[in-house]
């Protein structure tokens, strides 16, 4: 088709389309839905018992916060990703909240260890609830954040799917972490850990089928 | 552009007029090597990505950068794409012994017939006639030839049978199914 041609039928078609909110507001709102449904599931999933021991462990708590601020962080980012020319600084952020919220782990399972001597880990059993709350708990979530990123530009698709999954992950994460006992930071490490890793992996390699210049302009251009 | 997102039409048109050249010249200028239809596609890719994600404009912000960026956007998805064709696919020259000498092609000769069949298409109806160029003689896709002409598929199709059957009855009849 000839360009002037072109030019003409997308003007005689247009639509209004406002300014999509700032990224770290559409961040906001996507948290703050995610976290009341989390949450609801939290506490059908724990009994009063398990919330007030989680609570009094200064460790558990402090990597909760930690994963509250990387799961801001990552939506913040994605939705940022999605607008062109954004900073790239902003990709910072989750990635300073994610070094935290690891660490933190990572820290407090070589504390038990030397405590221990890893008879906690050798004593572990498998934790696949956990990974049926971050997987299955963060479906809804992850939904809700991938349709909002799909109104955005998919200018770096892997990039925006990964850190939309962080998001939902290390918010899935405190629900797993919070609604029953963990033996160790090891375990969690080990299974929460893992599991995270394979769904990052999943959003880097299904990234760029999932966000596409082609999906937005057959949703978006007028027909 | 703040203009355009409150669904003003022809503040859009006179937009995209006015950014369509410095487009071209861009890319033009970045990819030296490319070919006029070349470029002319990345220039329409970039107008229906940029019609695509308007919304992501934000209007207190400069509109260049924003702009820019959807550029070098898509020269880098063309330049990906013109690697991965170019890997794929084998150039071969036309040989006039087996594919254009006359009696390679006694079906088809004819300059006499591709003018009635010009004429015909220019006689079809306003939209039957859109349908066959976007369908027949550019090739779109479905999809893209909605997309282009504003029309629903399911209408694009129906034009597009009864343009045939008009073309068929203007050509006597010995025009070929597609």
């Amino acid at each position: 088709m000839n360009t002037d041609r072109l030019i003409e039928s997308l003007a005689q078609d247009l639509r209004p389309a406002p300014a999509l909110r700032a990224p770290w507001a559409r961040a906001g709102w996507w948290l703050l839905g995610a976290a009341a449904y989390l949450g609801i599931l939290t506490l059908l999933m724990t009994s009063r018992a398990d919330l007030l021991a989680n609570g009094s462990s200064s460790g558990l708590v402090f990597s909760q916060i930690a994963a509250i601020l990387t799961a801001a962080a990552a939506a913040a980012a994605a939705f940022a990703s999605t607008v062109p020319a954004f900073s790239h600084r902003v990709l910072l952020l989750p990635a300073v909240a994610a070094m935290v919220w690891f660490g933190s782990l990572v820290g407090g399972a070589v504390w038990e260890w030397r405590q221990s001597g890893g008879a906690d880990v050798a004593a572990a059993s498998g934790e696949w609830l956990c990974v049926a709350t971050i997987v299955f708990g963060g479906a809804p979530p992850g939904v809700g954040i991938g349709l909002m990123l799909r109104k955005g530009a998919p200018l770096t698709p892997r990039l925006t799917a990964a850190l939309g999954v962080l998001a939902v992950a290390a918010l899935a994460n405190v629900s797993a972490c919070v609604s029953h006992p963990h033996s160790s930071n090891a375990v969690t490490l080990v299974w929460h850990g893992s599991t995270i890793l394979a769904l990052l992996a999943g959003a880097v390699s299904g990234g760029r089928f999932l966000l596409t210049w082609e999906q937005q302009r057959f949703t978006r251009s007028p027909t | 552009m703040r203009k355009a997102q409150a669904g003003d039409a022809t503040a859009y048109l006179e937009l995209l007029r006015a950014l369509s050249p410095r487009i071209r010249r861009i890319i033009a200028r970045q990819r030296a090597f490319a070919g006029t239809d070349d470029v002319e596609d990345i220039v329409q890719d970039v107008l229906l990505s940029l019609h695509a994600v308007r919304a992501t404009y934000d209007p207190a912000r400069p509109f260049m950068p924003w702009l820019l960026a959807i550029v070098r956007n898509r020269m880098a998805d063309g330049a990906r794409r013109y690697a991965r064709t170019a890997a794929r696919e084998v150039r071969v020259d036309e040989s006039d012994v087996t594919f254009a000498e006359p009696v390679t092609n006694p079906d088809q000769d004819t300059s006499d017939r591709v003018e009635a069949l010009y004429r015909a298409v220019r006689a079809l109806p306003a939209g039957q006639r859109q349908a066959i160029e976007l369908l027949k003689l550019q090739e779109h896709s479905l999809k893209e030839a909605a997309a282009a002409s504003g029309t629903s598929i399911g209408a694009l199709k129906v034009a597009t049978h009864r343009a045939m059957a008009a073309l068929r009855k203007a050509l006597g009849g010995s025009a070929r199914r597609p």
